[in-house]
């Protein structure tokens, strides 16, 4: 026996009680055009940079031009198009500004995401750049916050060789660095654990004067990492509309000719970012609507 | 049985997937430049020549000799931390081979090194020519190389214009138009098959993923499997390559790692040491496999209890010292906030007429009085909230449902930055799909 179809009242009530009960796949695929057609559209807005992106910007620009920095790529490709844009902004602002730059990573594939930005940032906009004295690629070293715990004691301690397999003791960027208090700048970009939490909990936590800690994270991270600003980390930069402020600021000051694109990453992506965001909150106030629409109805709220 | 017949809301939603990719893929068609997913790499040839340390004096090479310095020159070098505590640098024991490597011969760097001695043609080996093969970001800039290539190898083919030179001068003006010109050739811009298979790969693989989105599916079921096949084994091979090998198989058996594992790994300072101390997780290893034997597996409860009282032990100071007292200390500020504003043309005249710097003056900041007295409600409200010792009635009550309120705007905020970084990846895909594989965005 065919189920009786239900009674649902007339006139824009039935309109909206049947909008709640909508195959939630329609929605997938208006989540879908409200991205595809602005990127098409190649739609751009105007940033604004805020508080963290400002703090990030000057925790660089603050520290002495030459400073060794140590960048932890803590992020792998699940994360990436949300990371990527700012480190890639941050590779370029430490070399535009002058600093040497110690790379590692506490995720396996963080050594790659590194890779990834070296070869697209550092040495295309910077081929003057030399490894081993301008920077270092030390690369993945298992043991989670195990590995800061080391590198807070001794750099030979965690690395005995860069990524390359050169030990430790040749290379001259790293002659005078013993431990992580010997840098004047960390930064975490970070996708959870371990990241820029373990940062503030092992390294800054036993050194807080000793560097500036700024950190860079999703956006599902960060509600976590937010009690840390400004008084642990320095600097914040929140997924990609924190990436977008940070690109404005960095290429207003160091600004690229060639390929600009490599530098707008995070830019690019807030245009259908904020069409998706639209979209949904007025499927969430349509979702309300809906629901009190039904109240009293067989099914419906009460 | 016959299968279940398609829901006719089923049907509409696939017709409008189809007529949604059959416009895409003919705007694509009718606009883009290149066929879908082509990618091209930069190809630049180059003749490579090993080369390997030379010795220096005392017979050792130089990373062998970097080394021993390191190691009396506390001062100078990390190894001081060796030298204060710990036994001497035992190198001279197990001298290092001398490292070898491909280089580029006209490279202005490698040939002073050669003509100064650091470095030395290894005999017998002929040159090799190599090709370095860099992907290009995407497809414009492909485009905007190659043209720029072609325009650069177009210019420098005419030959130098004679009027005014001597010969010497038209030879010299030749000659480097013939070396910059082969440097220009030997610069390609190429389809790759490669590159453009693993677009393909990629694509295939992301919708596939996508496509449960729409329903469960067989095609999703095998991209499932991939990934969790590959992921599987990439954990095993990162485990093994980074911590069993350098950190337990290294110190056991140093020998035999270099000889068929990491032919780079430094020599150990003290071999003794690290070979007793690799016994401890060795064992600890062997009890925590006990659990696979038929009988006795209580043993590997032992080195559980040794990690998580070591975790604990680690994670509870950081813990206390970063989330805790940190956290209280910087809760505790003034509820009035000022910013620091430059001071008045009155008070820089004044100043300057006493002869001294005018001194930045105040302002009351709003906003970061506002933030503050904030989150001084909040905190307490909050912790009140969670004070269960006090029925929640009354002034407590009625405090603790402002708490809930400071609770339900901080899980807003936590929504709405995870759906930021959820649309992000969603963009990052699309991307991919758009540009890198339909090439109908940049």
């Amino acid at each position: 026996m065919q189920p009786r179809k239900e009674q649902l009242p007339p006139g824009i009530r039935g309109l909206l009680v049947r909008l709640g009960r909508i195959d939630r796949r329609w929605i997938y695929l208006a989540v879908a055009v409200a991205i595809g057609v602005p990127m098409l559209a190649e739609l751009r807005l105007p940033e604004v940079p805020e508080k963290k992106a400002r703090a990030t910007f000057e925790a660089i620009e603050s520290i002495p031009e030459g400073s060794i920095v140590l960048l932890s790529f803590d992020y792998d490709p699940a994360s990436e198009a949300e990371l990527e844009p700012m480190a890639n902004a941050m590779v370029h602002h430490c070399a535009s500004r002058g600093h040497r730059i110690v790379f590692m990573a506490l995720w396996p594939l963080g050594k790659q995401m590194a890779d990834k930005t070296i070869d697209s940032v550092l040495k295309y906009y910077h081929p003057d750049k030399v490894e081993g004295v301008d920077y270092v690629q030390l690369g993945f070293k298992t043991g989670n916050e195990g590995v800061i715990k080391l590198l807070a004691n001794s750099i030979d301690g965690a690395y005995t060789t860069d990524a390359a397999g050169k030990a430790i003791s040749e290379i001259p960027l790293l002659a005078n660095v013993r431990s992580v208090g010997d840098f004047k700048l960390v930064a975490s970009i970070s996708a959870g654990y371990p990241g820029a939490q373990q940062w503030v909990q092992y390294a800054d936590s036993a050194m807080p004067e000793a560097f500036k800690l700024i950190g860079g994270t999703t956006g599902v991270q960060s509600s976590q990492l937010l009690p840390y600003f400004p008084t642990q980390m320095e600097g914040m930069l929140i997924a990609v509309k924190g990436a977008a402020e940070y690109e404005t600021l960095v290429t207003e000051k160091y600004p690229v000719t060639e390929s600009p694109e490599r530098l707008g990453i995070g830019r690019e992506r807030m245009g259908p970012q904020l069409v998706a965001h639209l979209l949904i909150i007025a499927l969430i106030v349509l979702g309300n609507i809906s629901m009190l629409a039904a109240r009293g109805l067989k099914g419906g709220a009460r | 049985m016959s299968a279940p017949a398609t829901k006719p809301n089923d049907r509409l939603l696939w017709v409008s997937l189809v007529v949604l990719g059959l416009v895409g893929l003919s705007v694509g068609k009718f606009f883009r430049p290149e066929p879908i997913a082509e990618a091209y790499v930069s190809v630049t040839t180059e003749v490579r020549t090993l080369v390997e340390e030379a010795p220096t004096n005392d017979g050792s090479t130089p990373a062998a000799s970097a080394a021993a310095a390191a190691a009396a020159a506390p001062a100078t070098s990390l190894a001081s931390g060796e030298a204060a505590g710990q036994p001497a640098d035992n190198t001279k024991t197990q001298p290092a081979q001398p490292k070898r490597i491909w280089v580029d011969a006209d490279d202005p760097a490698i040939e002073r090194q050669l003509k100064e001695g650091t470095l030395k043609r290894v005999p017998d080996v002929a040159q090799a020519v190599w090709d370095v093969r860099t992907p290009i970001d995407n497809r414009a800039t492909a485009r905007a190389q190659m043209a720029a290539l072609e325009k650069e190898a177009e210019k420098l083919s005419a030959p130098t214009d004679p009027t005014g030179l001597t010969k010497e001068q038209f030879d010299q003006r030749e000659a480097a138009r013939m070396a910059a010109l082969k440097v220009v050739e030997e610069k390609r811009i190429v389809s790759s098959t490669r590159d453009s298979l693993g677009i393909w790969v990629a694509a295939l693989l992301t919708l596939g993923i996508l496509s449960f989105l729409v329903r469960d599916n067989p095609f999703y079921k095998v991209v499932e499997s991939i990934l969790i096949g590959v992921s599987a084994a990439y954990w095993m091979l990162v485990a093994f390559w980074s911590t069993l090998v350098p950190d337990l198989f290294a110190k056991l058996a140093p020998d035999l790692v270099r000889a068929t594992m990491l032919p780079g790994l430094a020599p150990s300072k003290d071999p003794t040491q690290d070979f007793l101390l690799a016994l401890i997780p060795l064992g600890l290893a062997i009890m925590l496999l006990w659990r696979l034997m038929p009988k006795g597996g209580w043993i590997a409860v032992w080195p559980l209890a040794v990690v998580i009282g070591t975790f604990a032990g680690m994670r509870l100071t950081a813990t206390i010292e970063a989330d805790f007292m940190a956290q209280i200390a910087a809760a505790i500020k003034p509820a009035a906030a000022f910013t620091a504003v430059p001071p008045d043309e009155a008070a820089i005249a004044a100043a300057q007429a006493a002869g001294t710097v005018a001194s930045p003056g105040r302002a009351f900041d709003f906003g970061g009085t506002l933030a503050a007295i904030l989150g001084l409600i909040g905190v307490i409200t909050v912790l009140i909230y969670f004070f269960f010792s006090l029925e929640h009635k009354g002034v407590v009550g009625k405090t603790a449902r402002v708490g809930v309120w400071f609770l339900m705007i901080t899980f807003g905020a936590a929504f709405g930055l995870t759906v930021m970084g959820r649309m992000t990846l969603l963009i990052g895909r699309f991307e991919f799909l758009f540009g890198d594989w339909l090439n109908v965005a940049k």
